[in-house]
């Protein structure tokens, strides 16, 4: 009896040891060793910055891919400038078809923000137009990331606020 | 390119062989901004019935509605509509939402599936319209991307638009907001469920179709 009793406090000392050292990764503090700081389920949260040059060469088709791919592997994208609005509802359309088929999917959440009201002024207008026309929308922000990761992104006119959802 | 010149002509193509008088006017919005309750409000005053179900759940609108010859008047001046109820855009669609309304996991799942493809739906229909009428919810935000992707969609295709604030019945209506939002459009307030400002909403409309 007494033989038993000692192996059983020994699993229960065991068990409490694991537990404990899950616990040290859950609550992000790092090991002596790594130098990532783990989120609560254990994946890590990463901000993709995409800047205009990597999606200039590309047609409609190509960005919504590389913008998708990324989404998929659970990134939130800020991505230097702005896509165009037929970019944009096609990305929501693609998104659209994925939910339900591809598991856990449910959509993305997307916000751009410009300078465009900084442009006063007819010749100022005109030389952001032609800019545009030149070099795409390169003074805008827009962040995209999936909607299991970004809670919501709320806009006003001169600033974005991300929420996360709790993880 | 190819895209903008089959466009053209299929503008080309619908100007010549269109009905004469008759406006295809879409509906367009988030989901719950009151799309269907303002096609049924013209519906009512006009002909009399309504044209789909309103609910307080999301995505209610699931496919595309449509109700033709819809005639109003104003000042003397007869016009034939066409209106195109759309299911609300959104980016995202967890069918566990649905579940908060009570409605059961694989009912839920059901609706959600639905309700993307009524989004799919909503976005292929955009080439199609005349005029469209972009429904905003007063009392929320009004710089969701939803909104602005929409309108920057109907710019592109050279489609009037005209802003309706809704839900101006509701104290947390701000219809200064969403003027804020869109400068460069005419923004009308109105409450599709009361008919509040119901009459310079037709003002308005009369003035949009002469745009078209």
């Amino acid at each position: 009896m007494a033989t038993k009793k000692k192996v059983v406090k020994k699993k229960a000392a065991k068990k409490v040891k694991k537990v404990s050292k899950k616990d040290s990764t859950r609550n992000g503090v790092p090991s002596r060793k790594g130098t990532k700081v783990p989120s609560s389920s254990g994946k890590d949260l990463t901000i993709h910055f995409m800047p205009y040059s990597e999606i200039a060469n590309e047609d409609t088709i190509g960005r919504i891919k590389k913008i998708m791919g990324l989404v998929l592997d659970q990134k939130i994208i800020i991505l230097q400038g702005k896509l165009h609005p037929d970019e944009e509802a096609r990305l929501i359309e693609n998104s659209m078809t994925l939910i339900g088929n591809i598991k856990d999917f449910q959509g993305i959440e997307i916000a751009a923000i410009s300078g465009e009201s900084e442009h006063v002024g007819l010749f100022n207008k005109v030389r952001h137009n032609i800019a545009k026309i030149l070099v795409g929308e390169q003074d805008a922000i827009t962040i995209i990331g999936p909607a299991t990761v970004v809670k919501d992104i709320t806009r006003d006119p001169k600033k974005i606020e991300l929420m996360l959802q709790r993880r | 390119m190819i895209k903008i010149i089959r466009n053209f002509a299929r503008r080309v193509f619908a100007g010549v062989f269109k009905k004469k008088g008759e406006v295809k006017l879409g509906f367009y919005g988030s989901p719950n901004a009151g799309k269907t309750s303002l096609a049924n409000r013209i519906c009512q005053d006009w002909l009399g019935e309504d044209l789909g179900s309103v609910s307080k759940m999301p995505h209610e609108t699931r496919e595309i509605q449509v109700k033709e010859k819809v005639v109003l008047e104003r000042n003397g001046k007869k016009i034939e509509f066409k209106l195109i109820d759309t299911p609300g855009v959104a980016t995202k669609i967890d069918f566990e939402d649905f579940m908060k309304f009570g409605m059961k996991k694989k009912a839920a799942q059901e609706r959600a599936k639905e309700a993307t493809q009524g989004i799919i739906e909503s976005i292929k229909w955009l080439d199609d319209m005349d005029a469209v009428v972009v429904m905003i919810d007063s009392t929320m935000s009004p710089y969701s991307q939803v909104n602005i992707t929409i309108i920057g969609n109907l710019v592109a295709r050279k489609i009037p638009v005209l802003v309706v604030a809704n839900k101006i019945d509701l104290k947390k209506s701000d219809i200064k907001k969403v003027q804020g939002a869109f400068p460069e459009y005419e923004v009308v307030g109105i409450s599709a469920k009361s008919g509040e400002n119901i009459e310079e909403f037709y003002e308005e409309l009369f003035k949009l179709v002469k745009k078209v």
